[in-house]
């Protein structure tokens, strides 16, 4: 209704559509070379590839955010938990004992002992307890000693020659367990101890002193140079 | 020139279609493809149109003419956007024309100056008023109004044009001016009223400019 209206001006108005013509008529035309030059102008204008790198930078922007969100966290509470252990040489190995099987333990001793050289520290205590023992009920011995942790010096009072030769290899230098028998993949073993902080703070104290003494003679020499060359 | 081919495709008889159209079925595919037979042949068929889209708006013709080229490199840029369900090329051109014309204003930072548009003085405009001075057909009239247009600013007069000239129809303008149709039409009333009043304006001025230049010959004014 209204559109119809408003279609109606446009014959109604016919000295605005005059004028109106009368202003286009005279408005002045482009120039002749314009679409010459224009297209000179798109021929020469490279193919756009704003496009193309816009979508690969998103693409590599999500693949980066997935891997973020997907890696598992590595050593955040596992550190946290095993911080106090490292303290006590020889609770954790008694912890860690509890923590494993007793069935595999017990049975690695029984039927696989040349595979204990592949876990050392494994294979170490269930040799104890196999002499420990005495002979018949194994897994009772282990479970009693897990559960009393002062035990240890009987791990470590037991004599060597009853083992076999390759887990006598592994086993025999360390009596009482260290850090360096954990494996290296424990998250424990990646914190510095203390002596090591000490090394190197030692060192990088030493190295400071180093680098004053060098900047002293640096300083001296420049001085030396100044004076030769005022004189 | 283009009255045809703005009417919208969905409404138009293909039994009926003119060179314009064929060409531009033809045109449209070769453009995708970048060809530059196809973007000659668009050069050819629209650059005059497109010219006096931009010049309407840009009064500089230097400027008109880097705008222009704008236009239809835009134009060939996205030509994927282009959906022949919406509107007609030619309409399509003109919103690509329009807006960069608007856009090339806004960098310039032009300051125009206006008539402003007092709501109050320009609905004291009556419809009859209106008609009396843009219907009835008068010589002298027509060249008042043509100094009025000059007054209105690049976007109202384009409205104007489009509807009066261009003879697009209220959706067309618009799809063009990217507005809902009920204010294009309301802004078309509006700027009626308003060139009326300027016309008022202008004639009120030469009066007077007049009766100053009988004064100074030291006759009585009529």
């Amino acid at each position: 209704m209204k559109e119809d209206m408003i279609n109606n001006l446009r014959q109604q108005d016919n000295n605005l559509r005059e004028a109106i013509r009368q202003e286009e008529v005279e408005r002045p035309r482009m120039s002749v070379n314009l679409n010459e030059r224009l297209m000179a102008k798109v021929a020469t204008e490279q193919p756009k590839r704003s496009h193309a790198v816009w979508w690969w930078s998103v693409a590599a922007c999500a693949s980066v955010v997935l891997a973020v969100l997907l890696t598992p966290p590595k050593t955040t509470g596992e550190i946290a938990n095993v911080e106090p252990k490292v303290e006590d040489v020889s609770k954790p190995t008694t912890d860690n004992m509890v923590q494993e099987p007793k069935v595999t333990i017990t049975e690695q001793a029984r039927t696989l002992p040349q595979e204990m050289a592949v876990a050392p520290i494994k294979a170490s205590r269930t040799i104890h307890h196999e002499e420990c023992g005495t002979g018949s009920d194994v897994s009772n011995t282990l479970v009693a000693q897990v559960q009393t942790p002062t035990d240890t010096s009987t791990i470590q009072d037991t004599p060597h020659e009853a083992m076999p030769t390759d887990v006598a290899a592994a086993s025999a230098p360390s009596e009482v367990l260290t850090e360096s028998d954990f494996p290296v993949t424990r998250p424990e073993n990646y914190k510095y101890t203390k002596e090591e902080i000490a090394l190197m703070k030692k060192q990088a104290n030493d190295a400071y002193i180093k680098w004053v003494e060098l900047e002293i003679e640096i300083a001296k020499f420049n001085l030396e140079q100044m004076a030769k060359s005022d004189n | 020139m283009f009255r045809k081919t703005f009417t919208y495709i969905e409404t138009e008889d293909l039994t009926n279609m003119r060179d314009t159209d064929i060409k531009e079925i033809n045109m449209i595919p070769g453009l995708r493809r970048r060809s530059p037979k196809a973007q000659q042949m668009m050069l050819d068929c629209y650059g005059d149109y497109v010219f006096a889209q931009v010049a309407r708006l840009v009064p500089r013709t230097e400027d008109a003419e880097e705008v222009y080229q704008d236009v239809f490199i835009k134009v060939f840029r996205n030509i994927e956007q282009y959906d022949e369900r919406r509107a007609t090329l030619a309409t399509w051109l003109s919103r690509i024309a329009y807006n960069e014309s608007i856009n090339f204003l806004r960098r310039q930072q032009q300051a125009f100056i206006y008539l402003e548009d007092h709501e109050e003085e320009t609905a004291s405009v009556t419809e009859e008023e209106v008609e009396a001075t843009l219907g009835h057909p008068d010589q002298e009239t027509v060249q008042t109004i043509r100094h009025a247009l000059r007054h209105l600013p690049p976007d109202e007069r384009a409205i104007v044009t489009m509807f009066y000239y261009d003879e697009m129809s209220i959706k067309e303008i618009a799809y063009v001016t990217n507005n809902i149709p009920t204010t294009v039409a309301s802004r078309l009333c509006r700027t009626r009223k308003k060139l009326c009043r300027i016309i008022k304006n202008i004639i009120n001025t030469n009066e007077r400019g007049h009766d100053k230049q009988l004064a100074s010959a030291g006759q009585q004014p009529a």
